[in-house]
């Protein structure tokens, strides 16, 4: 986690807006052995707000920093640890969301094993007039094994999110999962 | 390949529930720009259903805060279905007002503001409303301004100089501003003038929850331009969050999905006043509407 924060920290100043979080192995559907994808975030303004100056554009872009911290967790519980799913989704999602999501079959199967993520991608846009809305597009692929067959997942997933009580929840979410394989 | 949607899930019960009002109702009663309310102090939504009503006034220069309505409908959304619709009133439709006898519709904003029109409406057609948009020529201007016109189908010339001003050719066509209050303030050029009218508003209003729809699909972060347009061109007394989470739903209801309906009326006259009579058939739209959130 502390990785995590210090290459979203790093995101803030490069202008090519991108981080690459630490390589999460633990979990029951992985071993630490397999190379896990690395993580891509980018943080932005939101459309609506062009005319802001380029200290006050970069403090808007530090308050989505613990956006990706959101994001990498959700879906590092999702795809590498999924006997974890519920109690991560409860925290970060508001009560009605996480039980939707939770009643979907988003990520992979709590059997699987040999989990590797090849592809993990957060476009995180956030409203520079509130900073307290945001929304995120995050694009995964994985592959993996559950039981003798193999499979390959595309996962792609919009989640809106609101500051509530000061802290970032998702608030809605769009979910679409193919099993590429 | 085969594509299976895992979820489609908006957190529309907090809609539904409410979320924590706030005190004050200090929006004017109407203006020239854009004003948003509740029509009921601590009113709570109805779970599953959710219905605005959407009010175009005239105000102008001279009366900005006296005004009637010119454009009256009341926009439904199922938040379980995701189905809706809108259902249009002629402003001159026959009805009567709480507390003022029985008059044209649209005078009820000008004697009592938003909240009479929607007890007005409310009585007539016994669906409980949640909240009012009001929008004044300048409001309207600023905000098809902001977002860069709506494409529409015009489906013949229109020349309304003396009117509304509108100038179009037929066809689909980006209408900028000044077009797009020209088409949805005409009415000399429809056989039906008014009732037309209110039909081509809904139809409009249509128009632009497919622009909304196709902007935030290809960036999802579009939906925060229409909020920050909304927040800058409006007066609200509606908290951020209820703001974001009703511009979520209204995202997720596909224009396919929404009925354009205008009250089946007649045409009669009151004293020297020219009115439309609201049919009683109506009732069973409006039994419709309240039932299933499309009428």
């Amino acid at each position: 986690m502390v990785l995590l924060l210090v290459a979203l920290t790093a995101a803030a100043c490069d202008p090519s807006d991108e981080s690459a979080p630490e390589n999460r192995s633990e979990g029951s559907a992985t071993s630490p052995e397999i190379e896990q994808a690395r993580w891509k975030v980018t943080t932005r303004i939101a459309p609506g707000h062009n005319k802001l100056g380029k200290k006050r554009r970069l403090r808007v872009r530090k308050r989505a920093m613990p956006i990706g911290d959101l994001v990498a967790e959700v879906y590092d519980t999702l795809f590498l640890s999924p006997d974890r799913k519920k109690a991560v989704v409860k925290a970060r999602f508001l009560p009605a969301t996480a039980r939707a999501l939770l009643r979907t079959k988003a990520g992979v199967a709590t059997d699987a094993s040999d989990v590797k993520t090849l592809k993990r991608t957060a476009d995180i846009a956030i409203d520079a007039g509130t900073t307290r809305a945001a929304v995120a597009r995050v694009t995964v692929k994985a592959k993996g094994t559950r039981g003798t067959k193999s499979f390959i997942v595309m996962h792609d997933a919009r989640l809106w999110l609101e500051k509530v009580r000061g802290r970032w929840k998702v608030i809605a979410f769009r979910v679409d999962q193919e099993p590429a394989k | 390949m085969i594509k299976r949607t895992v979820a489609l899930f908006l957190f529309v019960a907090s809609v539904a529930a409410g979320v924590p009002l706030i005190g004050s109702h200090t929006t004017p009663a109407s203006g020239q720009g854009v004003t948003i309310g509740r029509v009921h102090d601590g009113f709570q939504p109805a779970k599953g259903k959710i219905f605005v009503l959407v009010i175009g006034n005239d105000a102008r220069e001279g009366n900005p805060d006296r005004s009637r309505a010119d454009a009256i409908h009341i926009a439904g959304i199922n938040t379980k279905t995701m189905k809706g619709g809108i259902l249009n009133f002629p402003r001159d439709s026959w009805v009567p007002i709480p507390g003022h006898g029985s008059g044209k519709i649209n005078e009820a904003l000008y004697d009592g503001g938003p909240r009479l029109l929607a007890e007005t409406l409310e009585n007539q057609t016994g669906i409980r409303l949640d909240y009012w948009v009001m929008v004044g020529f300048q409001g309207f201007l600023n905000v098809i301004g902001d977002i860069k016109g709506v494409e529409y189908k015009v489906p013949f010339p229109i020349y309304d100089p003396t009117g509304s001003g509108a100038n179009l050719d037929a066809g689909v066509q980006r209408l900028g501003a000044r077009n797009s209050l020209g088409f949805v303030r005409t009415r000399h050029s429809f056989p039906n003038g008014d009732i037309d009218r209110t039909s081509n508003q809904g139809k409009f209003l249509l128009a632009m929850l497919k622009k909304l729809r196709s902007s935030v699909s290809r960036d999802p972060a579009e939906l925060m331009r229409w909020i920050s347009t909304t927040r800058q061109n409006a007066r609200f007394d509606l908290s951020f969050g209820e703001l974001y989470r009703l511009a979520l739903l209204t995202t997720q209801v596909r224009p396919g999905d929404v009925k354009n309906v205008t009250v089946p009326v007649s045409i009669g006259s009151v004293g020297a006043a020219s009115v439309v009579f609201i049919s009683p058939s109506a009732n069973n739209i409006y039994q419709r509407f309240r039932r299933t959130g499309s009428p």
